[in-house]
């Protein structure tokens, strides 16, 4: 009995100091933290998932700038140095950007406690010089794929080569050049054409070969056509396929073999934030287990977090597991950065031209 | 007192240079500056040469214009009978039937824009009953379905603009005509028609500027493969976060814009007078 309660009592008194060490930034009452993040089922996500227990942990109230990711990257060049954002959710190459142009700054490494137990391929995303910061908290994996009507297409894609199978010529719903996984093309259409990645030139005058009959920056944008038997094929990212699946579209998709373009999101500090050390703590709230699983099965957001484990109905919804992973494809965020507005300029005055699409 | 005008037109023209011509400057000079596209030392006009050095970027500019003359042309086509009819009727009918015609002006250019793309797509209301007629036929993401989403936008303003010149026609004019046995193809012609001018050269330089600056049915009806100017600026600073080339192309929209209106106004009012 003595030896149980004294048990109890140690547990208790970890609780007590587990709970002290989560309530980290005490002073935070009061305060807000703002999230410039994207509209729909991530802010909603965020809102209902994880509000709740950022603010039971911190104290702090969380409030959201909602918006499409360019319009909100703007916001923060436009407002260098008076920055109403803390927190800045992105891909892995606006991240890069940020950083670049001194908008976004690293987190510590050390107050992102839950970093140590991210997959490599979300950490190695975006890299830092100094391995005491970390450029971006990656909390999700989305996944550009290659999708097709199962009830008009006789035999399953299986590679980006077929996009330019001749049924699907005028029949395509394909990235616009404005679209953020377009450079992810711009290097496969170079490979397949003879070309590399550090050789892309081949694959303007590849791309320049496909008849796509619709451009699309979103899901909504070729969808109808699915349905009267406009579009056969596009290539689009995983979760909007599920839901597409979900509302009784005739869609399937496929990783093709060249690997499917992995699209990994994430967090990051806005530079000149007051808030650095709240923002820490919701940044590293973002890839705790327990809150990445709610994501997961909510909103099919693909886990970054190795101590995640989805159900095996959620997880083939999502990008996750070992065998998904071996097919998707991450490029290099820095030369998709870098190169963007000249390839962007030459899809749009070169290649967009022989298209003749609408 | 004598000072009493001036100090009048302060608040406004202070309204005025706050947040117009400050950020047209502020426009201008980043338009001068270098970036990822264009590079050069300073401030210069390298961003203009490069995009008039472009044919692509030329014809975009020569799209837009094509454009807004096919849309204003449309919108004279139909507005003028439609503005003849109203100043007809009774003026409590010719109210209220003015009231309908300004709803797509108060419900916006984005609920216009967003009504023709369900009426527009292949499957849509209009164009499936009539694939059997007409085949397949596409408008949405065509330059015909900008045509017909800016003309419907820029209509009411037309009609009004025609319509209030319409009205201001003595109907003595008219009757004289009448007693003198003109008929009713020469009393338009001889009449109505030259009366009308002005509020025809007002309506076309309301039409035309509201076509060019369009943005929101070039973006919804058009597409990325139909880019006219608005919608280029949209790229720009929307996927590679190039403000200075964005702003070379407003400054360029603008000009161009500016120019025909004083092109237009000189010739039309030239004729008005003669």
């Amino acid at each position: 009995m003595t030896q149980l309660s004294r048990r109890s009592a140690i547990a208790l008194t970890a609780t007590a100091l587990t709970a002290t060490a989560l309530a980290r930034p005490a002073i935070a009452a009061g305060t807000t933290l703002t999230i410039s993040t994207w509209g729909g089922v991530t802010s909603d996500g965020l809102r209902d998932h994880l509000a709740p227990e950022f603010e039971k942990q911190t104290g702090a109230k969380l409030a959201y700038d909602i918006g499409g990711l360019g319009a909100r990257y703007n916001k923060l060049l436009a407002q260098k140095g008076n920055q109403t954002a803390d927190v800045f959710f992105g891909t892995d190459e606006s991240v890069v950007g940020g950083l670049a142009n001194g908008v976004l700054q690293p987190a510590e490494r050390k107050a992102i406690t839950n970093y140590a137990d991210l997959y490599d391929w979300a950490t190695t995303r975006v890299k830092s010089p100094d391995p005491a910061l970390v450029g971006m908290v990656p909390n999700q994996l989305i996944t550009y794929a290659l999708a097709y009507n199962p009830e008009r297409v006789k035999t399953p894609p299986t590679s980006w080569a077929d996009l330019w199978r001749p049924e699907f010529q005028g029949k395509l719903a394909f990235s616009a050049p404005a679209h953020s996984q377009m450079p992810g093309f711009v290097i496969i259409a170079a490979e397949l054409a003879g070309g590399s990645a550090a050789n892309v030139e081949p694959g303007f005058a590849k791309l320049a070969k496909l008849r796509p009959n619709k451009l699309t920056v979103f899901w909504t944008d070729w969808a109808p056509m699915l349905k009267t038997g406009d579009t056969d094929a596009a290539s689009e990212f995983d979760y909007y396929l599920e839901t597409m699946k979900a509302q009784g579209y005739p869609i399937d998709y496929v990783f093709p073999t060249e690997g499917a373009f992995g699209a990994a999101e994430g967090g990051a500090i806005v530079a000149g934030s007051k808030n650095r050390e709240l923002a820490q703590a919701f940044l590293d709230l973002t890839i705790e287990p327990k809150i990445q699983a709610v994501f997961a099965e909510k909103v099919y957001q693909g886990p970054t977090n190795r101590k995640v484990e989805p159900t095996a109905a959620v997880a083939a919804k999502m990008s996750y597991g070992a065998e998904k992973l071996k097919k998707i494809r991450f490029f290099d965020p820095v030369q998709w950065y870098e190169n963007r507005p000249a390839w962007t300029e030459r899809l749009t005055t070169e290649v967009v031209p022989e298209w003749r699409v609408r | 007192m004598r000072n009493l005008p001036a100090l009048l037109l302060l608040p406004a023209a202070l309204l005025l240079i706050a947040f117009l011509v400050l950020p047209l400057c502020a426009t201008v000079w980043l338009s001068l500056s270098p970036n990822t596209l264009v590079r050069f030392q300073g401030h210069g006009v390298g961003n203009y040469a490069y995009i008039l050095g472009k044919l692509y970027y030329v014809g975009v500019a020569i799209r837009t214009f094509r454009l807004a003359v096919e849309t204003t042309g449309a919108a004279l086509l139909v507005g003028y009978p439609a503005a003849l009819a109203l100043s007809a009727l009774p003026p409590r009918l010719a109210a209220r039937v003015t009231l309908l015609l300004t709803l797509p002006v108060l419900a916006g250019p984005l609920i216009v824009a967003l009504g023709w793309m369900i009426m527009l797509s292949d499957g849509g209301p209009l164009l499936h009953p009539l694939t059997p007629v007409i085949g397949k036929l596409r408008l949405l993401g065509s330059e015909a379905g900008i045509v017909i989403g800016v003309t419907h936008f820029v209509l009411p303003f037309v009609i009004l603009s025609l319509g209030g010149v319409l009205r201001a026609i003595p109907p003595a004019l008219l009757e004289a005509a009448d007693s003198l046995g003109a008929s009713g193809w020469q009393r338009f012609h001889q009449i109505v028609l030259p009366l009308s001018l002005p509020g025809v050269l007002s309506a076309t330089v309301i039409a035309l500027s509201l076509a060019m600056s369009s943005y929101i049915a070039p973006h919804y009806l058009g597409g990325p493969a139909d880019l006219t100017l608005t919608t280029l600026v949209a790229q720009f600073v929307l996927a590679t976060f190039n403000g200075q080339m964005a702003a070379a192309v407003s400054v360029l929209l603008l000009l161009a814009m500016s120019g025909l209106i004083l092109v237009l106004t000189a010739a039309l009012s030239r004729r008005v007078r003669a």
